[in-house]
């Protein structure tokens, strides 16, 4: 077993010195299990969604319990959900899909506020933002909070109502969440407080057939959003570490290969595993 | 390691470049494909760049050239299986 085990990670004779795992059959066998792995997910992901599969969690009553948690914590009164900015929401989430985009602003030009106003809810003050890609509930408020024009709006005293759509679809070619917020005030006398479209918004746009749903929630057995990060991490990591002890013991040893350089690959390799770890779940707008 | 001193101005080219596309790429978060693309000129620099290296030493042959290709496309592949599946 630890035979076999240096032979595939270690470089001596039985292997030619150089680890098994580094030569050219076992990286093309990696190199198509990889990518036959890529074209086929989809398929197996639609079969057995309820086996494999993104975890997803977010609902509207979970964003306004977080969102009205932080607004407590900096004194403020609770906002209310009303069925007339979640319908805005809604509409502007649809919206997105069917005119594959990802703004406050329509490419036509079409503001959030054409879609809260054809609800009949006349605010005095209203807000937006926008959310995408995002799998739960604390993950959206988090990157909100964090975007300063985003956690502004959240926090604003200006804000009475608050209404969420959660939208799954196809943006850009690409199966996507959407969240839309939309916040409003209607009560505020006009003349104490100027009208103010208080604009902020987080998302993206794309076209698609959507559902739009108060809540998207999912648990399959095992989800493919973490697990294939993490395998993907570990596989670089191991040819990582394998490549630098190859390349130690070949010094060591003083042996003369004709290939290519160790450090090019553990620079190469290295940089996309920071890209892959650092990658986003999703985006805000 | 000792290839290191001897061609400091190679790998600190190769990783200023390569860090660069990387940054990029995170910025072109917006979009998967631009995101893929900027990935796939990384890695078209880095082989072109490694085979042009081993060339300019005298030391190239079809091994290397095959052996960074495969690196290569199997970094981009990873990248591709993380963006096509990893996300909704």
């Amino acid at each position: 077993m630890m035979d076999q085990l240096h032979h595939i990670f270690l470089p001596r004779p039985s292997n030619n010195y150089r680890a098994k795992i580094l030569h050219h059959s076992v990286l093309l066998s990696f190199l198509i299990l990889v990518l036959s792995i890529t074209v086929t997910l989809p398929t197996w992901v639609q079969s057995f969604p309820q086996i494999l599969g993104t975890s997803v969690d977010i609902t509207s009553q979970k964003l306004l319990d977080a969102t009205n948690k932080k607004r407590a914590e900096k004194g403020l009164s609770p906002l209310k959900m009303n069925t007339e900015l979640a319908k805005a929401a809604s509409e502007k989430a649809n919206y997105m899909f069917s005119k594959n985009f990802w703004a406050h602003n329509a490419p036509d030009g079409t503001t959030p506020w054409v879609f809260i106003k054809a609800t009949g809810y006349e605010y005095t003050y209203a807000g937006e933002n926008l959310a995408r890609g995002f799998t739960s509930t604390d993950d959206v408020v988090k990157a909100w909070m964090e975007s300063p024009t985003h956690r502004e709006n959240m926090l604003s005293g200006n804000y009475e109502d608050i209404g969420f759509a959660i939208e799954q679809g196809t943006l850009n070619g690409e199966d996507t969440i959407l969240v839309v917020e939309m916040l409003g005030n209607k009560s505020l006398p006009v003349a104490q407080n100027r009208p103010l479209i208080q604009q902020a918004f987080a998302g993206q746009v794309g076209s698609g057939s959507g559902n739009i749903i108060g809540a998207i929630t999912s648990q399959p057995l095992l989800t493919n959003s973490v697990s294939l990060k993490d395998t993907t991490l570990f596989i670089l990591i191991v040819f990582i570490l394998t490549l630098f002890i190859d390349m130690i013991v070949i010094e060591r040893k003083k042996v003369v290969r004709l290939i290519s350089h160790n450090l090019d690959h553990i620079l190469f390799l290295s940089l996309i595993g920071a890209f892959i770890w650092i990658l986003q779940r999703g985006h805000i707008l | 390691m000792s290839c290191f001193p001897k061609n400091k101005g190679y790998y600190i080219s190769l990783f200023l470049v390569l860090i660069v596309g990387i940054v990029l790429a995170l910025s072109a978060s917006y979009d998967k494909s631009l995101q893929f693309f900027i990935i796939v000129m990384i890695t078209v620099f880095y082989v072109l760049f490694g085979i042009l290296h081993h060339h300019l030493h005298h030391d190239n042959s079809p091994k290397v050239v095959v052996e960074y290709v495969l690196v290569g496309s199997l970094g981009m592949a990873l990248v591709l299986l993380v963006l096509k599946g990893g996300f909704i």
